[in-house]
């Protein structure tokens, strides 16, 4: 079990100065000067200029500029600075906030509603039930958060409120703490909850076919037992797996729905980050966004290795 | 199913002239998208405390859809029952309720299944599974029951039983995943143990270490076995009697020594004759010839008819019954006694 | 089950996480011809696909989309390429005779705007999902016959892909390169950059599994050479896997697309796409919902019918994963 971690520590070290390697040096050759960004329309006195320059070493090749970043971020945890003076980590603490909240509460409507969906359609296979379930899952894949965000936000948002007097969902920012997140967090949740009822309904029929079902059938178990215990505790390993490694993609995912909210999440951030052309702000949200995916699968490895024996004495 | 109350649970005790268990005129098929399936079509056979009965057939002959349904761990659907009587101790199992049914199994008829890898639940230490017979059909705490599972591993003689009760099944040897699967079978000291090919999956010399075993456990409990098998060598030491199946239906009874000494049916005769045997070294191998036959397309007559070098004409067209040879011995062939007195049609 | 039981039906197992998909067509399933001769996965699995309503449902609509991105004229009489069809005075004006979709913010008109609108997301679509698949199926193809370093190597590679988030790092290429006026080819390369590790992961699985079945081992003892056991023997039996896939993905780019559009890093006006027209009746949509709707929908059921399918093309090559 304790090599098993290692290795996949070490494993992971590749993958981050890669990814964050590509994005550095995709963001290095971002068109336009953003020390002349910066100031807009002024005039800008050249001393200054050459000192912001020198100060984010601007003018340093690429794989240098490379090193003191990534240094930073090694040795002391510093994420540098925006060209307003404000470190990257202050500015982002909370837009992560707002990104992570949305992210968790999709991922907890995601696996409720996708398990329970999954579930029921195993439990029902080859009825209407199972057929209405998995053509629900198609439609679902099919709508594309940009759809179902501006729907939804009408429909739920929008018209609700104007039929009952009340507000269940607010449809923009992130001002009325959980309620705010109701809807986007769905909205965010979609595909997933049909990938996950697919996975959840697929892993409980297969487990429900395998011999040791019928083994414990044998044995005089209940119907219910058989079920809930022996398939069930099966058939979780993939589903928890995939709900480990949604959380990073969720994260990640989250740009189109936070525009549509007007959540100020780091997608949003990053969004305007680009057109500011602000390094720093891009590469550490992209780093930070690498990392959750990072930890997330090291997590769902160690979730495997929890829930499956086969793997623990590997 | 029709319901019937608990309290018409077959009780223990004296049998009289009863079996313990019998199986009646069973058939049992399957629907599929190809066609409906005759897995069984009317098998009798019937067991007595301390006996050893011997289901013997190739795959597809029935033999294990037969346990099964004892069991009552057939899927329904696409299984079904539409003939047929299995009763033990004289109450037809057929007939329970489900709950009812539910307390025969596994307490009363247990069964041990071919691959034990697969037939033990991955994710659950050993020590888990056969303590759980007594958890939940005993009632007793989690300790005192895993105190049962250490007592039971070391009966099956699984060596420092203490220790590897905490082990997960893929942490076993074959032969020991096995004698899990025993032990966690005979748990409740059922009066009937259905084994299942319960060999197959092994080496040589391990079969013939869980074969004694199983027999070894009979003798001090008296319970009835019934033992599947498409291998005649296994059987020949442990089994009473012997009933061979073909197609869904018994073609051959007979106790053991009988069917070895001179087979009734072309099909035993053929199984008997492809057995390797040491005085006949350097000879060809017999084999059956032809194919296992289609389930969906089954022969019209005897179903053994194109594989039958006893062929004749009305072998084509009528279907024989089990004709009686004597008390002990029956023959689903119109020319038993030609294959008895061994001449070739 | 036991060796006896009659096989009940398909074994299920359906997912689209990447890994899952790649299960090796079974062998069991092909269906003989009368000649004797054994029909190919390909031709079985077309027998299976026409009796699918499924299937038939995205084909037709496949169909009449490729029709409206070739050939948009066949469906409407206005030009909304052409800014004299706009009239500002008539701005987000209802359904009326003519503009049966009603008038967006700048006063054109929906309906012909929503029409032209398929032709980048087709084109895009398409093209993304050639070049993953010759790129990433080609290095999958290398990688999993070479194994050893090379194989280390590349799949390291897809490893830092697969971390970088598909949107934002498209979010990141476009806008890097919005300077040099690539106009939709830009889209097509920084989704294809992202995405060719998906198809190589899947090629490499299936060539592995099929690396070690008896008749590409009994090629290589015959002395076969490298490229013909990889193009003759590997290739067609990894293919059904990619393909799948592929289709999947297909419908997913063309949302993507779709997105970046909408964040306006994809295709630049004056040009028309679904995502840009949901972009521009974004601000007055509360007050005009129908100028996002259309294209709304339009978007939904092409990339439903390149996930039906693809959906439908998984069970019939594998009816394992129905």
């Amino acid at each position: 079990m304790g090599r098993y971690i290692i290795r996949r520590l070490i494993q992971a070290g590749p993958v981050l100065l890669g990814a964050t390697f590509f994005i550095f040096a995709t963001v290095f050759a971002l068109p336009g000067d953003p020390v002349a960004a910066l100031a807009g329309d002024k005039r800008q006195d050249p001393n200054i200029v050459a000192i912001i320059r020198e100060q984010y070493h601007l003018d340093d090749p690429l794989l240098v500029q490379y090193w003191y970043y990534i240094s930073g971020i090694v040795f002391h945890g510093d994420f540098g600075k925006t060209f307003a003076g404000v470190p990257v980590t202050q500015l982002l603490a909370g837009k992560l906030q707002v990104t992570l909240n949305l992210a968790l509460v999709a991922l907890t409507m995601e696996a409720i509603i996708g398990v329970l969906l999954g579930l029921w359609a195993a439990l029902r296979r080859g009825r209407a039930t199972d057929t209405a379930i998995l053509a629900s899952t198609l439609l679902l894949i099919s709508i594309p958060t940009l759809v179902s965000g501006f729907v939804l936000q009408l429909w739920l948002g929008v018209w609700l409120k104007r039929v009952t007097g009340t507000e269940f969902f607010p449809i923009s920012g992130a001002t009325q703490g959980l309620k705010s997140y109701l809807l986007p967090g769905f909205v965010l949740a979609g595909v997933s909850i049909a990938y996950l009822t697919r996975l959840t309904r697929t892993s409980l029929v297969e487990t429900l076919r395998s011999d040791y079902i019928r083994t414990a059938t044998a044995k005089g178990l209940s119907r219910r037992r058989v079920i809930g215990r022996h398939g069930l505790r099966n058939a979780l390993i993939p589903m928890v797996t995939y709900l480990g490694a949604d959380l990073g993609s969720l994260m990640g995912g989250a740009v189109i729905t936070e525009t549509i909210f007007n959540l100020p999440g780091i997608g949003f951030q990053l969004y305007t980050g680009v057109y500011l052309r602000e390094q720093p702000v891009v590469v550490g949200i992209v780093t930070i966004l690498v990392l959750v995916y990072i930890v997330a699968n090291l997590v769902v490895d160690l979730m495997y290795a929890v829930l499956d024996p086969r793997i623990r004495y590997e | 199913m029709r319901k019937t109350s608990l309290d018409t649970l077959p009780a223990e005790g004296g049998l009289g002239d009863e079996p313990l268990l019998a199986v009646d005129n069973l058939h049992v098929e399957f629907a599929t998208r190809a066609g409906v399936v005759r897995a069984v079509n009317g098998v009798s056979y019937s067991l007595r405390p301390g006996e050893t009965l011997a289901v013997l057939g190739e795959s597809g002959s029935g033999k294990s859809v037969t346990a099964q349904a004892i069991m009552g761990i057939l899927d329904v659907p696409p299984a079904r029952i539409p003939k047929g009587e299995i009763r033990f101790r004289g109450t037809d199992l057929l007939k329970l309720s489900d709950e009812a049914r539910t307390q025969v199994r596994g307490q009363r008829i247990a069964m041990i299944f071919q691959d034990a890898l697969s037939a033990l639940n991955p994710v659950f230490t050993v020590g888990w599974q056969i303590s759980e017979m007594f958890r939940i059909h005993r009632g007793m705490s989690r300790r005192d029951a895993t105190a049962k599972a250490v007592e039971l591993m070391d009966r099956v003689r699984i060596p420092a039983a203490k220790q590897r009760v905490n082990d997960y099944p893929h942490q076993f040897s074959g032969g020991m995943r096995q004698r899990i699967m025993i032990a966690m079978s005979i748990a409740l000291d059922p009066e009937v143990l259905i084994a299942d090919e319960p060999t197959t999956a092994l080496d040589v010399t391990v079969q013939a270490q869980i074969m004694e075993l199983l027999a070894e456990l009979q003798r001090e409990s008296n319970m009835g076995m019934i033992l599947i098998t498409h291998d005649l060598g296994v059987v020949a030491d442990v089994a009473d009697k012997i009933s061979v199946m073909y197609g869904g239906r018994i073609v051959e009874n007979a106790p053991v020594h009988d069917i070895y000494q001179s087979p009734a049916h072309p099909y035993t005769k053929g199984l008997l004759e492809s057995i390797p045997r040491v005085d006949l070294k350097g000879q060809d191998l017999y084999a059956i010839k032809g194919l296992p036959p289609n389930l969906l397309d089954m022969p019209t007559g005897c179903a053994f008819h194109p594989r039958c070098p006893y062929r004749q004409d009305n072998c084509v067209t009528d279907s024989p019954p089990l004709y009686e040879i004597n008390a002990r011995r029956g023959s689903a062939c119109h020319y038993w006694r030609e294959v008895l007195d061994g001449d070739q049609g | 089950m036991s060796s006896e039981t009659p096989q009940a039906g398909p074994v299920y197992s359906e997912t689209l996480t990447t890994d899952q998909v790649v299960t090796a067509p079974s062998p069991g399933r092909r269906r003989r011809k009368k000649e004797g001769k054994p029909a190919s996965l390909w031709s079985d699995a077309w027998h299976d696909l026409r009796r699918r309503p499924m299937f038939i449902v995205s084909i037709v609509l496949i169909a009449i989309l490729l029709v409206m991105s070739f050939w948009p004229s066949l469906f409407t009489d206005i030009n909304p390429l052409d800014a004299r069809t706009c009239e500002l005075s008539t701005a987000r004006q209802g359904p009326s005779p003519g503009h049966i979709f009603g008038r967006d913010n700048q006063g054109c008109d929906v309906y012909a705007r929503t029409i032209y609108g398929a032709k980048n997301s087709i084109l895009i679509g398409v093209t993304t999902t050639i070049l993953t698949m010759v790129v990433g199926g080609l290095l999958g193809l290398i990688a999993g016959t070479r194994g050893g370093m090379v194989d280390t190597l590349t799949s390291r590679v897809t490893e830092v892909f697969f971390a970088i988030p598909m949107i934002l790092g498209a979010l990141l290429i476009t806008a890097t390169f919005r300077g040099q006026d690539l106009g939709i080819w830009i889209v097509v390369m920084a989704l294809s950059v992202l995405s060719w590790p998906m198809t190589f992961r899947i090629m490499r699985a299936a060539v592995i599994t099929a690396r070690n079945q008896d008749f590409v081992v009994a090629a290589r003892a015959l002395g076969a050479s490298q490229s013909r056991i990889m193009f003759r023997h590997l290739l067609p039996n990894a293919l059904a896997p990619v393909i799948v896939v592929a289709t999947i993905n297909l419908g997913g780019f063309i949302a993507a697309e779709a997105a970046l559009s909408f964040l306006g890093v994809g295709v630049q006006p004056p040009d028309i796409s679904w995502g840009l027209m949901i972009a521009d009746a974004r601000n007055r949509f509360l007050e005009a919902p129908l100028p996002l709707v259309f294209p709304a929908v339009f978007l939904s059921i092409t990339v439903l019918a390149f996930i039906m399918m693809g959906d439908a093309v998984r069970d019939a090559i594998d009816p394992k994963l129905r």
